[in-house]
């Protein structure tokens, strides 16, 4: 830990595995989870829903080792830097940066277990950066260096990648230029079906109990609704055990008797603070924070 | 990159037990072979250039999975990362590369 701080600081694995343990549930997702559902396509990794995960992380608040080695007054943001290095030398290395007040919230968190083991490689072993809410590219892996600036930051990371245009829900159209962009940051709320997935057929007459995921962003789930006429009505479903605000949280709704043909069945979240999905897909040219109404065609026969 | 990851870490049980109610986490050393990704892309004698230039930071899986894009996209795609992210590509390889994509993952304009 080192920059505008009272001491430069060194903390071994041990040492941190002495302070105040905190453990939350807490949805990583990418940036760019559903990028290959974008129209127009866009480059980059062509993710269908996948590229999230929930999983409860165990660790120490940030704060606490912020506070060890003593913020100064005047301190802008913190950044975060891995072990990982760029394969070649001149190429930026990859550094995260938050808001002091946002590193400091008591929130943000360094973890060295999920789900209650050690992290994996893959999953930045052995110490890893959560920003609960917020995307996954600020969940900086392998942490190995905390340097608090006087300054904003403007690496590459933050200032040109990973940035989206300042609208709401990150939305142009597409040739759109002389936008202002800004680094990504919250998530927003998503809901998914689980047990039935588009183009499914089911018999005339069934009762069928449909099953999801919800997730609010930044915020919890205030509550998931399914609407089978297109979005003019819609019901709320029962939601299941809450395992705090950043967490995915299951949800059910027994549908009425199907009849003969085809059926669209949506689903959207709210979250604790209000944000809704919207109906119609955002666009934005790197393929981010896509939240659209999830929707299933199903045909009764 | 083909060779076996190694992690260094050690166990702090010891140090734990001042914080009874929590169990001890085992952080130990771990040892990972990565797969080794070596396909490459395929077109022969007209994909040289894109083996040659465009295998060491990523598969040619995630550059053959992106959507079909216009030629003028890949020409950017190709100079971002060159001068992004440091590829070392001859200027001489660049044409040969941007017509392999415009043509095996070409939107056709
Ligand atoms: C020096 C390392 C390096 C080399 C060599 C390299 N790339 Fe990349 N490439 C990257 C990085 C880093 C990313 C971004 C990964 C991310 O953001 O997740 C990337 C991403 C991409 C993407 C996804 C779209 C995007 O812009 O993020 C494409 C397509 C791509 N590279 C094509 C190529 C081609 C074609 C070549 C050969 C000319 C090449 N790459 C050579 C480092 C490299």
């Amino acid at each position: 830990m080192r920059g505008h701080v009272n001491q430069t600081l060194s903390l071994s694995i041990g040492e941190l595995l002495k302070l105040p343990r905190v453990e939350l549930a807490a949805v990583n997702q990418c940036s760019g989870n559903s990028r290959g559902f974008f129209l127009p396509r866009v480059p980059g990794a062509q993710w269908a829903h996948g590229a999230m995960g929930n999983a409860r992380w165990t660790g120490v608040l940030l704060k606490d080792v912020l506070d060890r080695a003593g913020v100064k007054p005047g301190a802008v943001q913190v950044r975060f830097n891995g072990l990982d290095e760029p394969v070649v030398p001149d190429a930026p290395d990859f550094r995260k940066s938050l808001d002091i007040d946002h590193a400091r919230d008591g929130e943000v968190m360094i973890v060295f277990a999920m789900n209650g083991e050690q992290l994996p490689l893959l999953n930045g072993f052995p110490l890893r950066l959560i920003v609960p809410g917020w995307y996954s590219t600020y969940w900086v892996k392998m942490l190995s260096d905390i340097e608090v600036l006087d300054r904003q930051d403007d690496n590459y990371w933050m200032a040109t990648a990973y940035t989206v245009p300042d609208t709401p829900h990150a939305n142009i159209k597409p040739g759109q230029t002389g936008v202002k962009m800004v680094p990504i940051s919250r998530m927003v709320p998503r809901s998914f079906f689980t047990n039935i997935s588009d183009g499914a057929s089911l018999p005339v007459g069934a009762v069928a109990t449909i099953r999801g995921i919800a997730f609010g962003g930044d915020a919890g789930v205030a509550k998931v609704e399914l609407s089978m006429d297109d979005g003019r009505t819609w019901q709320p479903a029962t939601l299941g055990e809450d395992h705090g605000k950043y967490s995915f949280r299951r949800w059910q709704l027994d549908i009425p008797q199907l009849t003969k043909g085809g059926h669209s069945l949506m689903v959207r979240c709210t979250n604790a603070a209000g944000d809704i999905q919207p109906g119609a897909s955002n666009w934005n040219t790197s393929g981010f924070m896509r939240n659209v109404v999830e929707t299933v065609q199903l045909t009764a026969i | 990159m083909r060779h076996p990851i190694f992690v260094i870490g050690t166990s702090f049980a010891a140090l734990l037990a001042s914080t009874p109610a929590w169990p001890a986490p085992a952080i130990t050393s771990t040892t990972v072979e990565l797969p080794a990704g070596d396909a490459l892309f395929p077109g022969g004698p007209e994909a040289d250039a894109i083996n040659n230039n465009c295998l060491v930071c990523h598969s040619a899986d995630m550059v053959l999975n992106q959507p079909a894009l216009t030629r003028s996209t890949w020409e950017s795609e190709v100079h971002k990362m060159i001068k992004v992210y440091g590829a070392p590509v001859e200027d001489s390889d660049v044409p040969a590369i941007v017509d392999y994509l415009a043509k095996v993952k070409g939107s056709g304009q």
